[in-house]
């Protein structure tokens, strides 16, 4: 087992990742861009090395001062977290060159599944049912006005170097597409610095269920699993449990064995991530996979007691990983919550800020991983999430109550934040059901609304707190001047004695 | 003396008085007693008529930000003097024809598909301002025409930093 790495990631991914290092004996080494200087996941680490700098491009996606640290530091091997490196090929080359491991696939696997194209190609040859669309990325506007005729309207337009919505529009007709193309290609660039971008057709009623995978140098390559991910909004994922409430034992075994084939097409090795899309009818397709450690791989950690960074330390140091079958069933459920500094009220644009204060919850079933803390501040440069919040019961009921209870638990002031939004969508007699898609969040305008009995409660507490501090300056005055006629009237005094 | 909580489109009204030497606070004719202890950190013990509740509150910009059971409010109070004095202010300053429009989050300003000059319609696109690498298409609340233009492209804007005026 490796003695160091580095850890070329921030927040509470960095974080997670570097707790399990603790538990190995594995020193970690942390980089840090400026703003991120006080941040946990830098005093948490063994050892830490500024990337000087503020936006990503700067800091965490520079290859060559995150290689210069490597050396530097004598780290054995680097740990890419998810976002900045973790799918860039051309680091994972550049540290092998090094002789230094990465922890997670091949450079050449990376490759095959972070082009979305070749992936799509790559899996019609195997066999692997996908979403209709294009082949090849879109490369004049004239071209891609006849596929998107001919596969019918709406369509999606996706980035090939795409994930996390970045690059991604929904074109219902014509007359919209050209400005469509070109705004996800701005995007696409700006947050993957490529421009490509592909057609897709437009699943309608569709769920998001993806597929965590595990495989090693010795060729055991096995499942762990679905976990549901159909509650998105800005095609971001925010809720996500597992198991998922449409899949059964034998739509489990053939969605695994799918994604088992698609790791085993890219000599798939580490932890990886097979998303499919199932329609209405629960046929599946697969969507892409992802070379990566997942934001929601705590909810398949809960239901199988497995810690996936442990997993992946082992695969990249070459031992074999614990356990050689796939899952056949859970160990009860698990649900995860992205918490966000975002204003849901406003379309949920970005609320940055210092958090003034936090306090998360704690009890029964509930685990949160965070990279924050009092002080901290979401700043306009990453991404604005502020924790995950996961809870595991025996069963989704428990499961969702206990979110419920734990996110009406949560202390956060200072900043705009989803938990009022989430605690809505769990509340929700759909969501209860389970009867929901990737459209959820647009289908229903009831989860933006506000509960009358707490507004209530917060207004007496506002105005009480107000005639307090009203009382208080009247009884400061009033001592003031007191002070003031006792200095006086001393002051008087010492005249008439001198 | 009346108070009033504006929260979000509605207003609450209530009266606040010592009752037998306990503090009352009245709404809709309903008397409840309380309790309410700071607890540092702007946290706050609230004990209404036996019913308990932790409460969050911050106090910025003369408005009180409360959190209670994970929900979020913002909430205005006023007595009635200051009420009236601040809807006469609010009352003088409208009739000006300009709008303006300000960035509703901090970002960075990467498109601008207006020029002075420009007759627009409302929902038409103005200016994309970028922010946590999301796009953001700001649109024309009303028809109009672009008197000014406040802002360059790549230029770095603060929360509500004017941005166009619009005639």
């Amino acid at each position: 087992m490796f003695k160091k790495i580095l850890i070329a990631n921030r927040g509470e991914i960095a974080l997670r990742i570097a707790r399990t290092c603790r538990e190995m004996d594995i020193k970690t080494v942390a980089v840090y861009s400026d703003v991120d200087r006080k941040s946990p996941f830098v005093y948490f680490a063994d050892e830490a090395y500024p990337l000087e700098g503020l936006t990503s491009k700067d800091t965490y996606l520079q290859i060559n001062k995150i290689l210069d640290i490597c050396k530097k530091s004598g780290a054995e091997a680097v740990h890419p977290g998810y976002g900045f490196l973790a799918e860039n090929a051309e680091f994972a080359k550049s540290i092998e060159r090094e002789n230094i491991v990465f922890i997670g696939p091949s450079a050449k696997a990376i490759n095959l599944m972070g082009n979305k194209t070749t992936a799509r190609k790559l899996m019609i040859n195997a066999g692997v049912p996908v979403v209709p669309g294009t082949e090849d990325p879109i490369t004049n506007i004239e071209d891609a006005i006849k596929t998107a005729k001919k596969i019918g309207y709406p369509i999606l337009i996706k980035a090939a170097a795409g994930g996390g919505g970045k690059g991604m529009r929904l074109v219902e007709k014509e007359s919209d597409l050209t400005q469509a193309v070109e705004s996800a290609k701005r995007e696409a660039l700006s947050a993957f610095n490529d421009a490509t971008v592909y057609i897709e057709k437009f699943v309608e009623e569709p769920r998001h269920i993806e597929f965590q995978i595990l495989a090693d140098a010795f060729g055991n390559a096995i499942h762990l699993g679905e976990r549901e991910c159909s509650i998105q909004r800005r095609h971001q994922k925010i809720i996500e449990e597992a198991p998922s409430s449409v899949l059964d034992t034998a739509l489990r075994k053939k969605m695994g064995e799918a994604a088992i084939n698609v790791a085993k097409t890219c000599e798939y090795k580490n932890a990886g991530t097979v998303e499919f899309l199932v329609d209405k009818d629960r046929n599946f397709y697969f969507l892409e996979m992802n070379t990566r450690l997942q934001v929601e791989h705590p909810v398949t950690e809960m239901v199988t007691g497995l810690d996936l960074v442990y997993e992946q330390l082992l695969i990249a140091s070459g031992e074999p990983m614990t356990k050689k079958t796939s899952i056949e069933s859970f160990w009860g459920h698990s649900i995860e919550c992205r918490i966000y500094a975002e204003n849901p009220e406003e379309n949920f644009s970005p609320s940055p800020g210092i958090i003034k204060h936090i306090l998360p919850p704690d009890g029964p079933g509930i685990r949160e991983d965070s990279g924050v803390t009092s002080g901290s501040e979401i700043s306009l440069y990453y991404d604005p999430m502020i924790s995950k919040l996961i809870s595991w019961a025996s069963d989704r009921k428990t499961a969702i109550k206990r979110m419920i209870r734990a996110l009406s638990e949560y202390e956060l002031q200072g900043i705009h934040s989803t938990i009022p939004f989430l605690i809505n969508v769990l509340q929700h007699k759909r969501f209860i059901k389970g009867d929901f898609t990737t459209n959820f969040i647009s289908e229903e305008s009831s989860l933006f609304d506000s509960n009358e009995a707490k507004s209530e409660i917060a207004a007496f507490a506002a105005v009480i707190l107000d005639q307090q501090e009203k009382n208080r300056k009247k009884i400061q005055v009033a001592n003031n001047e007191n002070a003031t006629n006792w200095k006086t009237s001393n002051r008087k005094k010492i005249v008439d004695r001198s | 003396m009346k108070i009033f909580a504006d929260i979000k489109d509605k207003t609450f009204i209530f009266e606040q008085f010592m009752q037998n030497g306990t503090p009352v606070i009245r709404k809709d004719n309903k008397d409840q007693t309380f309790r309410f202890e700071s607890l540092g950190r702007n946290r706050y013990s609230l004990i209404i008529n036996n019913r308990s509740f932790l409460v969050n509150i911050l106090r910025k910009d003369g408005i009180y930000h409360v959190n209670v059971d994970g929900e979020y409010f913002p909430i205005r109070v006023e007595d009635e003097r200051s009420k009236t004095l601040r809807e006469l202010v609010q009352h003088a300053s409208k009739g000006s024809a300009d709008q303006v429009i300000v960035a509703p989050i901090p970002g960075l300003i990467t498109q601008i598909k207006i020029k002075e000059g420009d007759e627009i319609k409302q929902g038409d696109g103005l200016i994309i301002l970028e922010a946590m690498k999301m796009e953001n298409e700001i649109k024309a609340q009303v028809d109009g025409v672009v008197k000014e233009v406040l802002v360059q492209k790549g230029s770095p804007v603060d929360k509500d930093q004017k941005l166009i005026v619009i005639t």
